[in-house]
């Protein structure tokens, strides 16, 4: 049984090689810090510590893009000896990592792959998240992902699934919010059906980002949040009440000024949802 | 229904393959949905590469490198779990790539062992003061059978040009190509210097020593090896300079006697 990871209900950004500096010499006006586990995987050098000098002022967590739970050829074992080096270094406040496959036996593709919803893939997944978490020690957070197709042999939704992988696994889950926005405009299914079919006591952490709009939205992370998504986020947190939330920017980083400007606008929203709640 | 397994191997397939799948070029949702895909796979990789090998990009420029690079993940697409090992190689396939222009590859060759010693092992070097100390006691038998353990992450190969002169061209965005040939080959060493990943060159000599230390063998073997360069005692003078610039550049962690 992997343990409980408790409700925490701050606001972070993504910990990026631009702001290094600032979380190193300033305090800045952040809960928790997210990075991409991978790029922290060394033996030594700069980013371990820098990553283990920012651990000293704020919470991190730590999201990895590699861990490939639903590869039909189970998870890369060195993978999980590295990743679990790297969490008792830095003692994060969660691990996650996204619901897709990178790999098969023989190649990487380092993207993160949309899954088939079938059955044969739920059990897949769920052997190798309860795998991943019996090595870690831990319960992991898991993301919904962005897709650009679906499969003619889809036996569920993607809320459906999810449900499932939370319930039998005891995973919790990462919602971004950006991805379901992106997948409903995509696939043509609404928005507030996933959202009212996750398991909300299970949803740990939002993220948000931005997408580039076209007939297919794409999931580049490399722009402010779209206003259809600030709507979403304020739906969602009506489902979940207060969660911890994050701005997720990949590229085009902006200024970190910027960045926590965005996130108040975050703030703000949970500020203004928490008391519509109690009045 | 097809396995999820068979479904993997067709979408990986897809995107490796080096022109469209013909799924993708149909009209088809899923077509659309693979391009995607497929367009993400090729861009990240070659992005990877153009990160890893900033210098060697500015040498033979952008569009030269992009297509390099795009044949360099076709001919070898990725297994490992780390991106960063997609750089893995790229020296080799510009050796093919530009047989005739060998300082390429020489510059990619320093950049990835550089990009290697980023990431590796922390390790106190040894002070010159310190490896003073220790082999104060010295006699030639201790001086023949002694060996010596090596910073995390340190490379040594043989290059045929200029590659500091060029590392620099690279830096002022001056790649004019003078004639960068050396009339003699030199050593070239990556290490990581505090945490900034460095390179030196040196007689070339140095080269085979350190690899051959690197991989255990005692300073009595890379005498031997220098006796049969040159007279005894120029010999032992560059050993004895050797060791002086190794521990100097903080090459040097330990002694094993």
């Amino acid at each position: 049984m992997t343990p409980e990871i408790s409700p925490y209900a701050g606001f972070g950004i993504g910990l990026r090689t631009d702001y290094y500096g600032d979380f190193i010499e300033h305090d800045v006006p952040v809960d928790f810090v997210e990075v991409i586990s991978e790029n922290f995987m060394l033996e030594g050098g700069r980013p371990l510590r820098i990553l283990e000098q920012v651990r000293t002022k704020y919470d991190v967590i730590l999201h990895g893009v590699s861990m490939s739970v639903g590869s039909a050829h189970g998870i890369d074992e060195a993978y999980l000896a590295r990743l679990k080096c790297l969490a008792e270094r830095i003692d994060p406040l969660w691990i996650s990592d996204h619901l897709c496959w990178t790999r098969t036996s023989a190649h990487n593709s380092h993207d993160l792959l949309p899954l088939p919803l079938t059955h044969e893939a739920l059990d897949m997944v769920c052997r190798n998240i309860d795998h991943a978490q019996n090595i870690l020690g831990r319960a992991m957070l898991f993301e919904n992902p962005s897709s650009y197709l679906t499969f003619p042999e889809d036996e569920m939704t993607e809320w459906e699934f999810i449900a499932a992988m939370a319930r039998r696994t005891g995973c919790f889950l990462l919602l971004d919010i950006n991805n379901i926005y992106v997948s409903a405009h995509n696939h043509g299914y609404r928005a507030r059906d996933y959202l009212a079919g996750i398991p909300h006591e299970q949803v740990r952490q939002i993220h948000l980002a931005g997408h580039t709009p076209g007939p297919i939205i794409i999931d580049t992370h490399d722009r402010e949040v779209a206003d259809g998504v600030w709507s979403l986020y304020k739906e969602a947190l009506r489902f979940l009440g207060p969660v911890a939330t994050m701005i997720e920017r990949d590229g085009n980083i902006p200024s970190l000024t910027e960045l926590l400007s965005e996130l108040d606008i975050a703030r703000s929203l949970a500020g203004y949802e928490a008391l519509q709640a109690v009045s | 229904m097809i396995s999820l397994a068979e479904r993997q191997y067709q979408f990986m397939a897809s995107l490796l393959a080096e022109d469209a799948d013909p799924l993708e070029t149909s009209s088809s949702k899923l077509g659309a949905g693979l391009a995607i895909y497929r367009n993400n796979y090729r861009t990240t990789l070659i992005e990877a590469l153009m990160d890893t090998f900033k210098r060697t990009a500015r040498w033979i420029g952008d569009d030269v490198f992009h297509q390099a690079a795009a044949h360099h993940v076709i001919v070898n697409p990725p297994s490992g779990w780390t991106l960063d090992d997609v750089g893995s190689g790229f020296d080799r396939t510009l050796a093919e790539l530009f047989a005739k222009d060998q300082e390429v590859s020489e510059l990619a060759w320093i950049e990835w062992f550089m990009h290697r010693a980023f990431g590796a092992a922390n390790a106190e070097p040894l002070t010159v003061l310190a490896f003073a100390d220790a082999t104060a006691g010295f006699d030639d038998k201790d001086w023949s059978t002694l060996g010596l353990e090596f910073v995390p992450g340190i490379r040594t190969c043989l290059v045929h040009h200029d590659v500091a002169a060029i590392w620099h061209a690279c830096d002022t965005d001056d790649v004019s190509h003078p004639p960068y040939a050396l009339d003699e080959p030199l050593a070239c060493h990556v290490y990581r210097d505090g945490e900034q990943p460095a390179f030196i060159t040196a007689p070339a000599f140095e080269s085979p020593a350190l690899n051959a230390m690197v991989g255990g063998a005692h300073f009595g073997d890379v005498l031997d090896l220098l006796f049969k360069l040159r007279p005894h005692e120029s010999a032992v003078a560059d050993a004895g300079a050797m060791l002086g610039r190794w521990l100097n550049n903080g090459f040097i962690i330990g002694l094993r006697t």
